[in-house]
């Protein structure tokens, strides 16, 4: 469910914690919201779920003003996850997931596949966790724990107020990747609060700028990086932020299919000079990828020499981009093939496309 | 009012008297009390059923009705001739206070974290230093938190010491029920509930005082 | 003589005030505890946090007070009888239980009731649910420890008319007999063990696992 937010501010007295900011947050996609501590992100959140009364301007569900929705109502169908997790200690793991399924009156046998999914969903044996109680488990745990809880109902909004700031970075690292395959799967509209750029560009689709209560940037991650409005965003996003996006980036996602490839018996000069990349891709006679070759270098070679000289460097579709500007960086090469498990040609990197997109 | 004003105007002797006396027999008792609940604590600590066991058997002892424990002090107390007078008072009031002292004792040595003691083994600290710089400071704040309990509730036990010709504030509270002298009740009543407030208070910022900067920096 | 004398001579009189006994803490304490549990709850709401605090303060000093204090100026109030002792007594054990109440509900971890109320509790089932579940260690210990003070100090007011075990103790206190003083202490240490007993059973039933954890167990 799309959520706007239009001209929302928030006051605690004569402080405005919230100033007039105006968003919108895209349907199935996690919109993060970043920057330094006290600049309003759970201040936002909350007003998105009705915890905080908004002082000025107004939030929109489905273009439905959300004083027109039962805060109880609302807060029933938005997932949360705050800071701390908050898991109920008296609870075990199945009684809070179970929490707003019950207050929703759903039935015990429904509840009970529910949690059992929701257990596998984020990584969790169902048999083994069900009947621990939070002091039971790990940190890790606990926080897949609270995502479980927070989708219990099957909300379609989500709300993450930096749900993995106390996990130490090894186990961040690996419940952010589990979040990330759990949105591919159940595709909510996530709005996700952290202080941390890495995870903003990690996660987000889309991420907002916040500094004392106004938003200086928002837009699509790598808007955002490419093109930081100001001194402040590009601070926060730092140097090197485009090479770390690459890590975060899928090679599939950049293929360029206008590439050259020849046949290597078919492979006379004439033919290879007519190509019009820079790089031309050899294959063997059942189309397969056997190496790759500059035109520079075969200009220089006879064609016999072609075979011993072909370059084998590749990636798998699966690769991050940050693979294939490796390779380039240390071969000093600007295309890198990218070739299916079948050893087909999918398509290629090219420099241009990893530094210049968009 | 003016009964009590007078009372109080002509028996400031007595009052005196009764409230050093209240205070002698709870001096007496503490370091007594004070002593032997901290070694049983020390003692017990760490071996968690003996624990469970001696803390149950105090607690036992703080269902004895006081007037009852007074009078059965007095019986045992009688062979030696001290059957009578401050020692049944003195002894009765340290069998009360052993539960607050143990209890806490034990909880005090208890939560001391293992990590702390081994990294003060590890920095080369003999078994005494550890006990006079580690553990007893970090113990401190709970013992004198037992301590503050034993007194707090002695204020209480102590006045049965009438009975038994210990003397203390109960005089006026029950001889004054006895004769139905209002100024006098309301004398002990001032008294002793000004007594528990003053020395709760006082040992409350003992405790304050003691307690390392370091641990009372709480959660919030 | 033998200490057992007057306990075994006098089975029926000592029965007697033992029911008197029990009659008196049963109506002094549990009107305690259903009073101190709806003042706990109600001194740490929301909208009576100042009251609250101001009544905290107030039962953190009376908790130093003595309870003959109390007993004595009770009977400076409202004269001798059952009444009086039971009003002495109601408002002596009430004291615990209040704190105890409030205490737990005050410590209830903050993030826990925001992730409760973020989920789409109304305060209703926050205090149900959350709130008084994960205070319930607290309230028991208040109210075993008020119903443990509450048998010792009737026997103090039978002083002021309470009857019950205190009278027997108190007659054999004044005349040393050191089997009346038994036969009165037995029974309310009795008492006072079983109802902590029955208590302790009851706590262990109302009290979730989850909060008996220790964290490193
Ligand atoms: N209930 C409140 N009363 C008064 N001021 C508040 C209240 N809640 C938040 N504030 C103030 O509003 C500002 C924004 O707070 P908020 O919690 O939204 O920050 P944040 O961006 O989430 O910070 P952090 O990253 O540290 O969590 C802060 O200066 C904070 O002190
Ligand atoms: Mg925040």
């Amino acid at each position: 469910m799309p959520i706007k937010l239009k001209n929302l501010t928030k006051k605690f007295g004569d402080y405005t914690a919230v100033n007039n900011i105006t968003l919108s947050i895209e349907d199935s996609k996690i919109t993060v919201l970043i920057g330094p501590s006290g600049c309003g992100k759970t201040t936002t959140l909350k007003m998105i779920n009705g915890l905080i009364k908004r002082t000025e301007g107004n939030i929109f569900f489905n273009e439905i003003s959300i004083d027109k929705i039962n805060p109880i109502d609302l807060r029933r169908r938005i997932g949360y996850v705050i800071q701390e997790i908050g898991l109920f200690p008296h609870m075990n793991v199945y009684q809070n997931i179970a929490v707003v399924p019950k207050l929703l009156g759903w039935k015990e046998n429904k509840i009970k596949n529910r949690i059992n999914e929701l257990l596998e969903l984020v990584n969790l044996n169902p048999e083994e966790n069900i009947f621990k109680y939070p002091k039971q488990l790990s940190g890790g745990q606990k926080q897949r724990v609270g995502v479980a809880r927070a989708l219990a109902a099957d909300p379609e909004i989500l709300l993450m107020d930096e749900p993995f700031g106390a996990i130490d970075p090894i186990n961040r690292e690996k419940l952010q990747d589990a979040f990330i395959d759990i949105q591919e799967k159940i595709k909510k509209t996530i709005v996700f609060v952290t202080h941390d750029i890495r995870e903003a560009i990690k996660l987000g689709d889309s991420i907002s700028v916040f500094n004392t209560g106004k938003i200086e940037q928002s837009g699509k991650t790598f808007e955002i990086i490419k093109k930081p409005k100001n001194k402040f965003v590009s601070n926060l996003i730092g140097n090197h932020a485009e090479i770390n996006t690459l890590e975060f980036r899928k090679a599939e996602n950049s293929i360029d299919k206008d590439f050259s490839a020849v046949k290597i018996n078919a492979s006379d000069t004439n033919l290879l000079k007519e190509q019009k990349n820079s790089y031309v891709i050899f294959l063997d006679d059942n189309n397969n990828f056997l190496g790759i070759l500059s035109k520079e270098k075969i200009s220089q070679l006879s064609t016999e020499n072609y075979l011993n000289n072909l370059k084998t460097y590749f990636i798998t579709p699966d690769s991050t981009l940050l693979d294939a500007a490796g390779i380039m960086l240390s071969k000093g090469i600007n295309t890198v093939p990218v070739i299916s498990a079948e050893k087909k040609v999918l398509g290629v990197i090219k420099y241009e496309t990893i530094f210049q997109e968009e | 009012m003016e009964n009590f004003i007078k009372y109080i105007t002509r028996n400031y002797e007595i009052i005196i008297k009764e409230l050093l006396n209240h205070l002698s027999i709870i001096g007496i008792a503490l370091p007594f009390a004070v002593i032997i609940g901290v070694s049983v604590g020390i003692i017990i600590a760490g071996k968690p059923k003996i624990s469970k066991i001696i803390i149950y058997i105090s607690g036992m002892f703080m269902t004895i009705p006081s007037p009852a424990l007074f009078g059965i002090m007095i019986i045992l107390l009688a062979p030696f001739n001290a059957g009578l007078g401050k020692p049944p008072a003195v002894i009765a009031l340290i069998i009360y206070s052993l539960l607050p002292m143990i209890r806490n004792t034990v909880n005090a040595v208890n939560s001391l974290d293992h990590n702390i003691i081994e990294a003060a083994e590890g920095m080369g600290m003999k078994n005494y230093q550890i006990l006079i710089k580690i553990r007893i400071p970090l113990a401190l704040p709970l013992i004198m938190s037992g301590i503050r309990s034993s007194v707090v509730m002695g204020v209480g036990v102590a006045t049965i010491g009438y009975y038994i010709a210990a003397g203390g504030l109960g005089y006026f509270i029950f001889a004054g029920l006895s004769r139905s002298r209002f100024e006098m009740i309301l004398t002990g009543v001032i008294l002793t509930a000004a007594l528990g407030i003053f020395l709760n208070y006082f040992i409350l910022k003992l405790e304050d005082i003691i307690t390392p900067k370091g641990l009372k920096i709480s959660g919030e | 003589m033998n200490i057992f004398t007057y306990l075994l001579e006098n089975p029926d009189y000592i029965l007697e005030k033992t029911f008197q006994h029990i009659y008196i803490f049963l109506i002094s304490w549990s009107f305690a505890v259903i009073t101190g549990i709806i003042s706990g709850i109600f001194i740490t709401r929301e909208k009576n946090k100042k009251i609250g605090r101001i009544i905290l303060v107030i039962i953190g000093i009376t908790q130093s007070v003595p309870s003959i204090a109390v007993i004595a100026l009770f009977f400076l109030f409202m004269g001798i009888g059952f009444i009086t002792a039971a009003f002495a007594l109601f408002l002596y054990s009430l004291v615990p239980i209040v704190f105890n109440t409030a205490s737990g509900l005050i410590s209830v971890d903050g993030n826990v009731k925001e992730a409760a109320l973020g989920m789409g509790m109304t305060k209703k089932d926050i205090l149900f649910k959350i709130e008084i579940p994960m205070a319930m260690p607290s309230v028991f210990s208040g109210i075993r420890n008020s119903a443990v003070i509450n048998i010792a100090t009737a026997t103090v007011a039978a002083t002021i008319g309470a009857g019950g075990l205190g009278v027997i103790i108190f007659t054999g206190l004044s005349h040393f007999n050191a089997s009346m003083i038994f036969a009165g202490a037995v029974p309310v240490s009795f008492l006072a063990l079983s109802i902590d007993l029955i208590l302790g059973f009851l706590e262990k039933k109302f009290t979730s696992e989850g909060l008996k954890i220790s964290e490193e167990g």
